[in-house]
């Protein structure tokens, strides 16, 4: 590890972008209108989108971003209300819409990149912004990604604003901290922070203020730039942290005790400290009844190990342990595979790879030949290399169970996490059979024994194994003897109800 | 300079992976299948070792033709006949799917340990095979194929199965064979199968009844399956069926009438041991059943009288049958029923005092089996 560290190894230059940090500065207003115009011009670099406009003869400027504000907002907000005033008599205070005053010409500038209008009136050294910011946002629709049966069908959308709108409308409280960071050097990303003051670990929430300070970088497109900065282990292959759009799961993770970091731009909340168990919850498991939800609980644990093992456990067979074929199965797997001619770990391995190359073709293209791809990879190719005696047909069954399985992880971090573990399970069982796969497994458990996340066993509650709190792993017991939080995050307040079913049946 | 290092160890571990790779492996597609093995002693006293092989194509729906081929190769050793079978055939002969193991007559004359033995030493042989006496040669019960199942194995498995589940013969494989044969105070019996016709056109493989064993070696007496399978009963072992038609009168016409089938509900069977001051043996074996009548054509059951008497005759004849069971195993000198296992529990001063091969045949044996009909059927 040390070896990788030293050879990815940080380079220290915090020089590079002196320059673009020059707003951070103060600069004065000139009385005189063009010098300030000139002055914005200058710093933005001659924008071809930017609005000016002299009013009242010219004793007024309105400067604005015609590609950021609403033209009618600033008519509405500015125009109009200065139209109808005396011409020698430019009353601010008195437009109902009153403007912010600043005397920081910089300040201006941060404002007009916001979708602000400024206003700059001849003779005084000082400036108003009004908020005309235009909105153009997508309903908040259910995430394609994770969408439930029953439930909410809200999903977060592009606009930070929005998307914490969706948090507080769901927890009225007093608790709920937000903050709001800016990161990205050059973009200036608002990314927001939000957890329950009296829930979340200070430990917690102190190292995710410390890590998102250390943030250097000049950009932050997705949440997945903010998710690599922070992360513990990033030569893992388990995420560290769940991404989600849906706000009911960010509200209960926050009740968690949990912390939600949203990224402006992007309708992906990370959620931080989580556990492995956390990748195969869903909303779905709550909005049901709990013997629905555990049973769909223990199918999806299931298709986990499916996922991870059956391929090399067909593959261990067939080329060290065929004794453990049933009787009555020996001769119609002989059948299949005596005419193969190449040795079952090529066969396991190109039958994966064929599905992750359909699937690939499949994601970015439109929906019409993404299906065409899909059958004709899918159907064709899986008919066709049976026929012509690549691969047998027992195999096709096994790799097609094993990537079924894989697509049950709600999470589509986790799903490639467990897609790219096929792998080495498949070498280590063509190696060494079952004592392969042994060592294999032995191998990921000891990593998911040691991973944390932001301090936090990964593991847990298996290990460190808490009795207690396997009710809401394999099984989902029902909402009311859920009457503590998990411990894994160190929540402040451990309890979450009291008896919710006191009274008697009659 | 560490990346140099870096590529020398990926390097390495990719070259442990693709040389030393996949060296203990053994491909199911290039194993020859063995489902079933047979083993006989020439006349010049060599081992003579019978395989059937099973071949299989595949076809465009999942399998297609099965045939099976039967090789036979000689050998000093079953060990040296088996690789002198793997010399005929293309493959490598593999019997860790082995379903079915019989053994000539000639063979199990003499002690059938050293034949098994290749069995029991290695470790991928299929423990839980089954094992079988043939009445002739092991090698013609091989070779007889029937029209409907071409796979002479799965024939006999299938055979030796459904006569475990009616009792005709004890559940055991060669695993627990293995168990029995070394133990001094108990012997085991093996199914007898038999070709049955005389004339090999019209013959078919059956079971014959249960060979009778002492130590090692078969001693020419069979039970008949019905015996067989009251001596599963008197052995607290029955199957999941147990069903024995007895002749309970003579003079009834027709001929049928005479005859009462019945099925076992529960058994109990008790062995009380006495043990004398002078080492004198006396063992009181007591059977209870209870019965359902499936087939009475005479009827009367409604009748208590005639209820009784029938209980009665039922007990009287299984009680003579059970002696003659009890004669021919102290005859052949077997202790199938493990006596001599409780002898060497509860009176070990007289089992060491005696010598058991000597004195089993001498014992006393009292026999008592005790019928009562409990259920007479749906409509009566």
């Amino acid at each position: 590890m040390k070896l990788l560290k030293k050879f990815l190894g940080k380079k220290e230059d915090n020089n590079y972008m002196k320059d673009y940090r020059n707003l951070e500065d103060t600069k004065q207003i000139s009385s005189k209108l063009d010098d300030n115009l000139s002055y914005i011009q200058q710093k933005l670099n001659h924008p071809s989108d930017l609005q000016k406009m002299y009013l009242k003869d010219g004793k007024a400027l309105l400067v604005y971003l015609e590609t950021l504000s609403d033209q009618d907002k600033v008519n509405e907000k500015v125009i109009l209300p200065l139209s109808k005033m005396d011409n020698n008599q430019i009353q601010i205070k008195n437009m109902e819409s009153t403007g912010k005053q600043h005397t920081d010409l910089h300040e201006g500038i941060k404002q007009l990149l916001k979708g602000h209008a400024l206003l700059f009136i001849k003779g005084t050294p000082e400036l108003y912004t009004f908020n005309a910011t235009a909105i153009h946002n997508r309903s908040v629709d259910e995430p394609a990604n994770e969408k439930v049966v029953r439930g909410s069908h809200e999903g977060f959308v592009e606009n930070i604003i929005i998307n914490i709108n969706l948090i507080r409308k769901r927890i009225e409280s007093t608790d709920l901290a937000v903050r709001y960071y800016k990161v990205g050097e050059r973009s200036n990303t608002n990314v927001g922070v939000l957890f329950m003051q009296s829930l979340a670990d200070p430990e917690v929430v102190k190292k995710l203020d410390e890590r998102l300070k250390w943030i250097t970088s000049d950009t932050i497109i997705s949440p997945g730039y903010v998710e690599e900065f922070i992360e513990d282990t990033p030569s893992s292959p388990f995420p560290q942290m769940l991404n989600t759009e849906r706000p009911d799961g960010v509200m209960s993770d926050l009740m968690e005790g949990r912390v939600a970091v949203m990224v402006e731009g992007s309708p992906t909340a990370l959620i931080l400290p989580v556990t492995l168990m956390a990748f195969y919850q869903t909303p779905d498991d709550y909005n049901g009844r709990w013997i629905a939800g555990s049973y769909l609980r223990m199918i999806r644990l299931l298709s986990f190990f499916l996922a991870v093992t059956l391929p090399a456990f067909y593959t261990a067979i067939i080329a060290f342990h065929f004794e453990f074929i049933p009787n009555d199965l020996v001769l119609p797997i002989k059948a299949s595979i005596d005419d193969i001619a190449y040795p079952p770990i090529l066969e396991a391995l190109v039958m994966v790879i064929t599905i992750e190359l359909i699937r690939e073709a499949g994601v970015r293209l439109p929906t019409p030949v993404g299906q065409t791809i899909g059958i004709v990879g899918g159907l064709i190719i899986g008919d066709a290399v049976v026929r012509a005696g690549l691969i047998s047909n027992v195999m096709i069954v096994i790799i097609a169970t094993t990537a079924i399985a894989s697509f049950v992880v709600p999470s589509n971090e986790m799903s490639t996490t467990v897609r790219i573990l096929i792998y080495p399970m498949i070498l280590s069982a063509a190696l060494l059979g079952f004592v392969g796969i042994t060592f294999a497994s032995m191998i990921i458990l000891i990593h998911l024994c040691k991973l944390e996340s932001f301090g936090t066993p990964y593991f847990s509650p298996w290990a460190p194994l808490k009795w207690n709190e396997l009710k809401d792993t394999f099984i989902r017991v029902p909402v009311w003897k859920m009457n503590q939080r998990p411990s894994d995050t160190q929540v402040e307040e451990l309890n979450r109800q009291r008896e919710s079913r006191g009274w008697k049946k009659t | 300079m560490i990346t140099k290092r870096l590529g020398q160890l990926i390097l390495l571990l990719g070259c442990l992976i693709f040389t030393a790779g996949c060296w203990d492996q053994r491909l199911f597609k290039e194993a020859q299948l063995v489902l079933s093995g047979g083993t006989d002693l020439t006349d010049s006293g060599k081992i003579s070792m019978t395989v059937s092989l099973p071949y299989v194509r595949k076809s465009e729906q999942g399998m297609g033709e099965e045939s099976v081929q039967i090789i036979s190769a000689h050998g000093n050793t079953p060990r040296e006949a088996r690789m002198n079978i793997d010399k005929k055939i293309p493959g490598n002969l593999d019997a860790s799917k082995m379903k079915v193991v019989v053994l000539g007559k000639k063979v199990t004359e003499q002690k059938i340990y050293p034949v098994l033995d290749v069995f029991y030493r290695n470790p991928k042989s299929n423990l839980s095979a089954l094992l079988a006496v043939a009445e002739g040669p092991a090698k013609a019960i091989l070779s007889k194929d029937s029209a409907d199942t071409p796979k002479v194995s799965d024939y006999l498995r299938n055979l030796l199965k459904s006569a475990e589940t009616s009792s005709i013969i004890p559940t055991q494989n060669i695993q627990d064979v293995f168990s029995v044969m070394f133990d001094p105070g108990k012997d085991f019996m093996l199914p007898l199968l038999s070709l049955g016709n005389v004339d090999i056109e019209n013959s078919i493989n059956n079971i014959k009844g249960l060979a009778i064993f002492s130590g090692e070696q078969y001693t020419g007496e069979y039970l008949t399956p019905e015996q067989g399978v009251l001596f599963q009963l008197m052995d607290n072992n029955k199957g999941r069926r147990a069903r024995l038609t007895k002749k309970i009168s003579e003079n009834r016409d027709p001929e049928i009438l005479n005859y009462i089938t019945i099925d076992v509900n529960t058994v109990n069977s008790r062995m009380d041991l006495k043990v004398s001051d002078n080492n004198e043996i006396t063992v009181d074996l007591t059977t209870d059943l209870t019965v359902k009548a499936i087939e009475y054509p005479k009827d009367q059951l409604t009748n208590r009288k005639e209820f009784n008497k029938l209980n009665e005759s039922l007990s009287k004849s299984f009680t003579q049958e059970a002696d003659k069971i009890i004669q021919k195993l102290q005859e052949a000198n077997s202790d199938a029923l493990g006596i001599g296992r409780k002898i060497i529990a509860f009176h070990h001063d007289t089992w060491e005092a005696l010598e058991w091969e000597e004195t089993y045949p001498e014992i006393t044996i009292n026999t008592k089996v005790n019928v009562e009909l409990v259920q007479r059927g749906i409509i009566h």
